[in-house]
């Protein structure tokens, strides 16, 4: 295997971690563009997509559904994407929407409890929760050879479904009405008002978005790793808030770049540096605090002038 | 003559037995197996914040009678606090578990100096507790110092950590402050798990126990005819400790210090115009601050005796972000009430332990909706008497030498 090829084989793991990272990251970059809050409870809305689709996949077990994998995929993302999409409103409403004007510290506060409480409900309520639970797989097994590059067929499906997802929601921002509409309150919330923008709806819908979001990148997950776990949204938000906050908060083009380059800096140290396997992470956050350090507004960010 | 006598004597007994009430409740929470005492306390208590509610007037009495017997209080208090070893000598489960709620206060004030007094958000204190326990299992392992040392070293190898990570400190607020203290934290553990000379992830065994000059602490405490369980030793140490801390975070709170770092918290630019050294007074707070959250952490590992990774985890560093903001920001007493609170609560509900942390996460919420200032939120700085005090002493002593003396809440 010739050096370029083990670079090759590493960008392609590399960007499958950083599609799921930058999926996730784009959900904490649109809260905080309308609400202008850091939401951690979002991870865990990750974790909840991929249990609601184990869910719904016993479901139509059950029921004898079980038809063909496509028709199999279709039912599970949609119906999971509906549900916690309507979880991250509900929760919104009840939990988020109270402290949005309240000091930055009780809002991280108050999402961080309603995490805990979501994730030690799907472990107490789903049966055996505390387990990994093997996670169907809809997709073909095999792989290919490109020279020595192996690539999984899954890893390749997988992957366009996540740039279909980004390309959707790039599209419903910057095409549509109500993408507008959420562009203006990231802007200025009350501005937008005064313009006749509905800013409960938007907020909502905004939520709606971001937790879909959350719910696809957690069932990709669920088909790569085939294995998911209760408490895989703790990491899964934190690293998606160092994708958003390193491509630069607001920004929803950067929190992309952000994932992927997290992903990326992850693959490449657990392959080239010593010990890196065990420390990929320390690296990974190790950027991030440079980062934060020293280009604090992040890559794609505008620098910010502190008015007085 | 004797009618005042007696009235002189009613208000100290009063105060006494409003005390003693207090303790009661609490002592019978703790030791009361049955989860409905908590129920029943919470309907009492709830019951006395409506009727104080609904009657200010006679909650404005009785903070009269403590303003005016303010002797008596901590005589009272104090007298408690050296009581509870002995009321707890058939549990002590529940004296270690107090003694935990007591590491958590030391640590809690310590991060309350960044979070609650400069407004510096750390979400890293689980992280400096794992470098104060490591420092001194590590001393004591390795090298044999005794406790008495390896604790303070503990406290200033966390200092010392906190400095050089100064820069990136410094440089961000906010939630960017956030990301970076908990990048930060996930660092330090994943770090921990992975080194051969912290263990890994099995982490220090055999670490000794707290000694000093050959007496040890794991011998029962005996006081005369009576014997005391040997956390009773740990107990008393740990309250002298968190009685200096608390002490020190309180003169802080009162001088000139406590009065610029609320400066730095409520507007940073108005403290630098002001000519307040605003990377000077973080850098001080920031590493205070964590000195005694590192001191908390080296003691720790001399009570237990037995240190590993997931000890330190980010739920550490949030319990402790949630006392703080809870008990009541920049406010000593509230803190300390923060931690008995949430370090009691959720062993309480050991009984129901499945759902505890479902509980405790909705009861965060509810309460932070409800009260997002904490339960005890900080006073604003009541200057009054100090402008009554410089209108006397006109011309002869300047404002600021006044505001230097003394700033009281």
């Amino acid at each position: 295997m010739s050096a370029l090829e083990v670079l090759a084989q590493q960008v392609i793991n590399g960007l499958m971690l950083g599609m799921m990272y930058s999926i996730v990251g784009v959900g904490f970059t649109l809260y905080f563009g309308v609400l202008d809050i850091i939401n951690f409870s979002h991870g865990e809305f990750y974790m909840l997509g991929a249990f609601i689709a184990l869910i719904l996949n016993s479901i139509a077990g059950a029921a004898g559904w079980s038809v063909s994998p496509i028709f199999m995929l279709i039912y599970i993302f949609l119906g999971s994407m509906i549900l916690t999409g309507a979880v991250g409103v509900v929760t919104q409403r009840l939990c988020v929407r109270p402290v949005s004007k309240a000091p930055m510290l009780i809002s991280l506060l108050v999402t961080l409890g309603l995490g805990i409480a979501i994730r030690e409900a799907v472990r107490i309520f789903y049966p055996r929760g505390a387990d990994p639970k093997h996670f169907p797989t809809f997709l073909p097994t095999d792989s290919f050879k490109l020279g020595h590059v192996i690539i999984r067929y899954d890893s390749l499906i997988i992957f366009g479904m996540g740039v279909v997802s980004i390309v959707l929601t790039s599209l419903v921002i910057n095409r549509t009405k109500i993408g507008s509409a959420i562009r203006a309150v990231a802007q200025d919330g009350e501005a937008a008002m005064m313009m006749g923008v509905d800013l409960d709806r938007t907020v909502d819908i905004t939520f709606f978005i971001g937790s879909v979001l959350a719910a696809v990148a957690g069932i990709m997950n669920g088909l790569y790793y085939r294995t998911i776990m209760f408490n895989m949204g703790g990491m899964a938000g934190v690293i998606g808030f160092s994708a958003a906050v390193m491509g630069g908060l607001g920004n929803v083009y950067g929190a992309i770049v952000g994932g992927m380059l997290f992903g990326l800096l992850e693959t490449f140290c657990a392959a080239v540096l010593p010990f890196g396997a065990e420390n990929k992470r320390v690296f990974a956050f190790l950027v991030v605090i440079l980062f934060m350090t020293f280009k604090p507004t992040g890559i794609l960010g505008e620098k910010v002038y502190e008015r007085v | 003559m004797a009618k005042e006598k007696r009235k002189s004597l009613m208000g100290p007994v009063s105060v006494l037995a409003l005390e003693a009430i207090v303790y009661g409740l609490f002592v019978a929470l703790l030791l009361v197996p049955t989860i409905w005492i908590i129920a029943a306390e919470v309907a009492l208590v709830g019951g006395i914040v409506f009727y104080l509610w609904r009657r200010p007037s006679s909650g404005k009495r009785i903070g009269e009678l403590f303003n005016a017997h303010k002797k008596t209080v901590w005589v009272g208090i104090i007298v408690l606090i050296l009581t509870t070893p002995f009321c707890m000598a058939y549990s002590p489960y529940w004296l270690f578990i107090i003694i935990t709620a007591g590491l958590f206060t030391i640590a809690a004030l310590g991060l309350n100096l960044q979070l609650g007094s400069t407004g510096m958000v750390n979400l890293a204190g689980a992280a400096f507790y794992a470098i104060g326990a490591y420092t001194a299992g590590l001393l004591a392992l390795n090298w044999s110092w005794p406790p008495w040392l390896t604790i303070p070293a503990g406290a200033v190898v966390a200092g010392l950590f906190s400095i050089l990570l100064f820069i990136p400190i410094f440089k961000t607020t906010g939630s960017y402050l956030a990301l970076v203290t908990i990048a930060l934290q996930f660092m330090v553990v994943i770090l921990l798990d992975n080194q051969e000379w912290t263990g890994g992830p099995q982490g220090l065994r055999n670490i000794p126990l707290f000694s000093i000059g050959g007496y040890s602490f794991t011998a029962n405490l005996r006081i005369g005819p009576l014997e005391l369980p040997f956390y009773a030793n740990f107990y008393y140490l740990l309250v002298l400790i968190a009685a200096a801390v608390a002490i020190v975070c309180h003169r802080l709170y009162q001088s000139w210090v406590g009065l610029t770092l609320s400066i730095i918290r409520d507007d940073e630019i108005v403290a630098k115009t002001s000519g307040v050294s605003v990377v000077r007074w973080k850098m001080t707070t920031f590493a205070l601050g964590n000195c005694f959250i590192g001191l908390a952490g080296a003691f720790y590992s001399h009570l237990v005796g037995f240190i590993s990774p997931p000890t330190f985890s980010f739920e550490r560093s949030l319990l402790l972000a949630s006392i703080v903001i809870l008990g009541g920001m920049d406010n000593v007493m509230g803190i300390i009430f923060g931690a008995l609170l949430l370090i009691i609560l959720p062993e309480k509900l050991r009984v129901i332990s499945d759902y505890r942390f479902l509980i405790y996460g909705i009861v965060l919420v509810i309460m932070l909706i409800l009260r997002p200032k904490g339960l005890f939120p900080f006073k604003v700085r009541d200057f009054a008497d100090l402008v009554g005090m410089a209108r006397k002493k006109k011309g002869k002593v300047p404002w600021t030498r006044i505001l230097q003396r003394r700033v009281r809440s």
